[in-house]
């Protein structure tokens, strides 16, 4: 007998409700908006993504009683925030005043204090949002990764970010022997993807269980090998593919990604950093800016501009492997017979610390032309490539989001289970329980959007999916850890708690990997408003 | 010469959760997750290293006796690189104690065909430690116990054994059985691609029938020891904090002092 509960049909009709408007005001605004009017489309693009999660919670539950009780706290929290940003601006959305009246009893269940207090009760019994239904090789992976990053892990985080020290050898040591630079490298260039359906959602309980340990030192390590064994193995010649994938499988070639320049970097199609022809050499002039890891780095992923002609735009760019030795440390600098130069200076951040991202000038720096990616073919496929590349990573993204909250979310029901004040424990008041309740339905949701997310993109789509899941869980995170944060009272601004690191880590999420609301507007709202 | 390795691991509760006895005075397996126990990775670690460290062909084999979940005890051996495994199930085995447990085992082993046994010090639920020493007598093989060095070459394993009072080096012909401790090395984390590797290589279940085993030389029934009582730990007390006024340090020596410690 199939289970259902009021809780479940309540849930589902308000997303039902939710979908049916982020629908109709997708074609509306379509219908009138140019790409000035950003502010409704960047609403609209932040509640789709939210709708969506919420979608996926309730598909991802097998309806049991914790988990519909769940879904409608979410959902309810959607509804609620949706009927913000509509409020005063239901002519600009296509959207009537009246459109979520019909919902309003279920988002009054959702929203009632003794619903969230039930749902906290679990989480603070449990530390965990939710079930994740894995299959047994998930659950496998998910406990072996788990073990590393208690045992090397997170003995060291505080370390590493307090004293902004370099990531141990042993940790990239480690993760290379277990396999995590070869997720998305196919399995005959020395990685582990064999087209199975399950590979990048491995990928991302991989790396929500690294980030959960630290974000800096360990979950961020798998997004550079991601990023350009994507592109060598999409764009690469046979030759390129078998010189260069095997050595990032195996962990022996550590990488860098340097695209983001002083003056350009949600606009990277503008680049300036060039590279000339000279013989049979590439000859690369320019200064790259946030370069993560570019010291530890053995290749450095370079996006310069092959083609003088600047009106070409993009189709001018092309992609480069720049090979080099490994630096540690916060400088370094290299220089090539015939006078060629690179110098790298790590930049200081507020968290996201142990790679270290630095600006890399490169002058007159000689690359072989054999390293341009694709070689001739390649021309010009630069920007494409990157794109393309750039999808998994925001997936990997949104995991590591999911990991730094998951991470938040434990150590506010551990602190708020053993402070007392005014003579009660801070779990006791509904308040706390109505925060950790929430914080719990958003890490759910983010986790089960970004599972549904990477099996959509192993299946060949799911890039809007992987744009708002990144978009959201980016954003969640910052919401979560602060909640987290603001727990812990004082403590939680001292440094000597991990729940301050885990605050300005979380910070950097919704910056990188594409801006928060640089997705929002040109990739979510542009394919929403297209159709 | 090829050399096939018999690894025998126990799947016990998880020390983290919250365990307890069941009504009958066995293990409660129901209320808290397992897992591959911690002292028997130290056995599988040492045979793939032979494996790896070995002229000819080597097969490691992981065996288990235990419920329907001990599963995930041979599927992390096998991601770990084992190569196939065997588990031995039976609902007669409930209650089942280490003198009968070492029956199933040793007859398994024998149908599996051994040259050498490898086995963890102990368990790190019951901690007994006297397993593997019963199933060698019941092989009638040599056994060489609490290694933390070993080596397997020419038709003889040897490996050294720390005592507290000597370092004893050990050799014994094969086939044999040894047991390694804690100290034998750590050992390693599964790799992704052994975890997906895993679940294609072969997992044998067999029950007593098939070890020609008869229900009532095993089980609760069949024990020749019995849990009289069991009770749960007493809580524990505060302790003593000692406050450090430029004497803590006196203090401290006083309190171990007082309990013949130092
Ligand atoms: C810690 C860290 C590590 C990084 N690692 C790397 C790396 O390894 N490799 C790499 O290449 N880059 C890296 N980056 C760079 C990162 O990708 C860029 O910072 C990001 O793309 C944003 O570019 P920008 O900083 O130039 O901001 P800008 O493009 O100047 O944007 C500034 C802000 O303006 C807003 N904005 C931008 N465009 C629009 C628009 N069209 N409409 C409305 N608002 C808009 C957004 O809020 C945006 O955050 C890293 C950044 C950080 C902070």
């Amino acid at each position: 007998m199939l289970h259902t509960s009021t809780n479940l049909t309540s849930a589902q009709s308000i997303v039902d409700v939710l979908q049916a408007v982020i629908e109709k005001s997708a074609a509306h605004i379509a219908s009138w908006a140019t790409d000035e009017d950003q502010t409704v489309a960047y609403d609209l693009a932040s509640m789709s993504s939210a709708v969506a999660a919420a979608a996926e919670l309730l598909r991802h539950g097998t309806g049991e009683e914790a988990e519909a009780d769940l879904a409608l706290v979410y959902a309810a929290d959607v509804a609620a925030d949706l009927s913000g940003r509509l409020t005063g601006r239901e002519a600009l959305w296509g959207v009537a005043p009246t459109e979520l009246a019909g919902i309003a009893d279920q988002v009054a269940a959702g929203r009632d204090p003794a619903l969230l207090d039930r749902v906290a009760e679990r989480v603070l019994a449990s530390s965990e949002a939710g079930p994740r239904h894995l299959s047994e090789d998930l659950q496998l992976v998910r406990s072996t990764f788990r073990k590393f990053a208690e045992d090397r892990i997170l003995p060291v985080a505080e370390r590493i970010h307090r004293e902004d020290e370099d990531i141990p050898a042993e940790i990239i040591e480690g993760l290379a022997e277990m396999g995590c630079f070869g997720l998305s490298i196919p399995a005959e260039y020395g990685g582990s993807a064999e087209g199975g359906a399950d590979e990048l959602l491995s990928m991302v309980v991989v790396t929500e269980e690294l980030s959960q340990a630290s974000l800096g030192a360990a979950g961020s390590l798998i997004t550079r090998p991601e990023i350009i064994g994507t592109a060598i193995a999409r764009g690469g010649t046979e030759e390129q593919k078998q010189r260069w994938l095997p050595g990032i499988a195996a962990g022996e070639k550590l990488c860098g990604v340097a695209v983001t320049e002083p003056d350009y970097g949600s606009d990277v199609a503008g680049v300036t950093t060039r590279a000339v022809r000279d013989g049979d050499d590439w000859v690369l002039t320019g200064v790259k800016t946030w370069c993560t890891f570019a010291g530890r780095a053995n290749y450095l992923l370079v996006l310069a501009r092959t083609n003088e002609d600047r009106t070409v735009g993009h189709r001018g760019l092309s992609l480069f492997v720049v090979e080099k030795p490994s630096f540690p440390g916060h400088e370094w600098s290299m220089a090539q017979e015939g006078g060629g130069t690179i110098e790298g200076r790590a930049i200081r951040t507020l968290g996201y610390r142990g790679m270290h991202s630095y600006e890399v000038r490169f002058d007159r720096w000689r690359v072989p032309a054999t390293d341009l990616i694709g070689m001739d073919d390649g021309l010009g496929r630069g920007f494409y490539l990157q794109m393309q590349a750039f999808a998994n990573a925001r997936l990997q993204t949104a995991a590591r989001a999911v990991g730094v909250m998951q991470s938040a979310l434990g150590l506010a029901v551990d602190y708020t289970r053993e402070r007392s004040v005014f003579g009660r424990p801070l779990a006791g008041y509904q308040l706390t329980r109505v925060k950790i309740a929430r914080m719990a339905a958003l890490v759910a949701a983010c986790r089960a959007f970004a599972f549904s997310a990477a099996r959509a993109v192993t299946a060949n789509g799911g890039q809007l999916e992987a744009s708002q899941v990144k978009q959201l869980a980016c954003r969640a995170a910052e919401w979560v850890t602060r909640e987290a944060q603001q727990l812990h009272g004082g403590y939680g601004y001292a440094e000597e708690y991990t729940v301050s690191r885990l605050f300005v880590d979380a910070r950097v999420l919704s910056i990188f990997e594409g801006a928060d609301e640089v997705l929002a507007l040109r990739v979510i709202a542009r394919q929403l408003t297209k159709a | 010469m090829s050399l096939r390795i018999v690894v025998t691991v126990k799947y016990v509760p998880d020390a983290t959760g919250d365990r307890h006895f069941a009504d009958d005075l066995t293990v409660d397996r129901d209320d808290v997750d397992g897992l591959l126990s911690e002292l028997d990775e130290y056995a599988v670690e040492q045979a793939l290293q032979i494996s790896e460290n070995f002229d000819d062909d080597v097969e490691v084999t992981v065996l288990t006796v235990g419920p329907e979940d001990a599963k995930d005890a041979l599927r992390k051996a096998l991601s770990m690189g084992a190569d196939k495994a065997i588990h031995v199930e039976d609902d007669d085995l409930h209650g089942t104690d280490a003198i009968g447990t070492s029956l199933v085992l040793a007859k398994a082993i024998e149908k599996a065909g051994f040259d050498l046994v490898v086995s963890g010090m102990a368990s790190t639920d019951g901690t007994g430690g006297i397993v593997p020493a019963l199933v060698a007598e019941r092989l009638g093989v040599p056994q060489v116990t609490l290694l933390s060095e070993v080596s397997v070459g020419d038709g003889v394993v040897t490996g050294r054994r720390d005592g507290d009072a000597a370092t004893e080096q050990l050799e014994a012909q094969l086939p044999a059985l040894i047991s390694v401790t804690d100290r034998s090395g750590e050992a390693r984390y599964p790799s992704f691609k052994g975890i997906m590797a895993a679940k294609k290589k072969p997992l044998e279940a067999w029950d007593l029938s098939d070890l020609d085993i008869a229900a009532d030389e095993v089980g609760l029934e069949g024990a020749w020891t019995k849990v009289e009582a069991a009770a749960a730990r007493p809580a524990r007390t505060a302790g003593t904090i000692v406050k450090d006024e430029g004497d803590g340090g006196k203090q401290l020596a006083a309190f171990l002092a007082e309990r013949k410690f130092i």
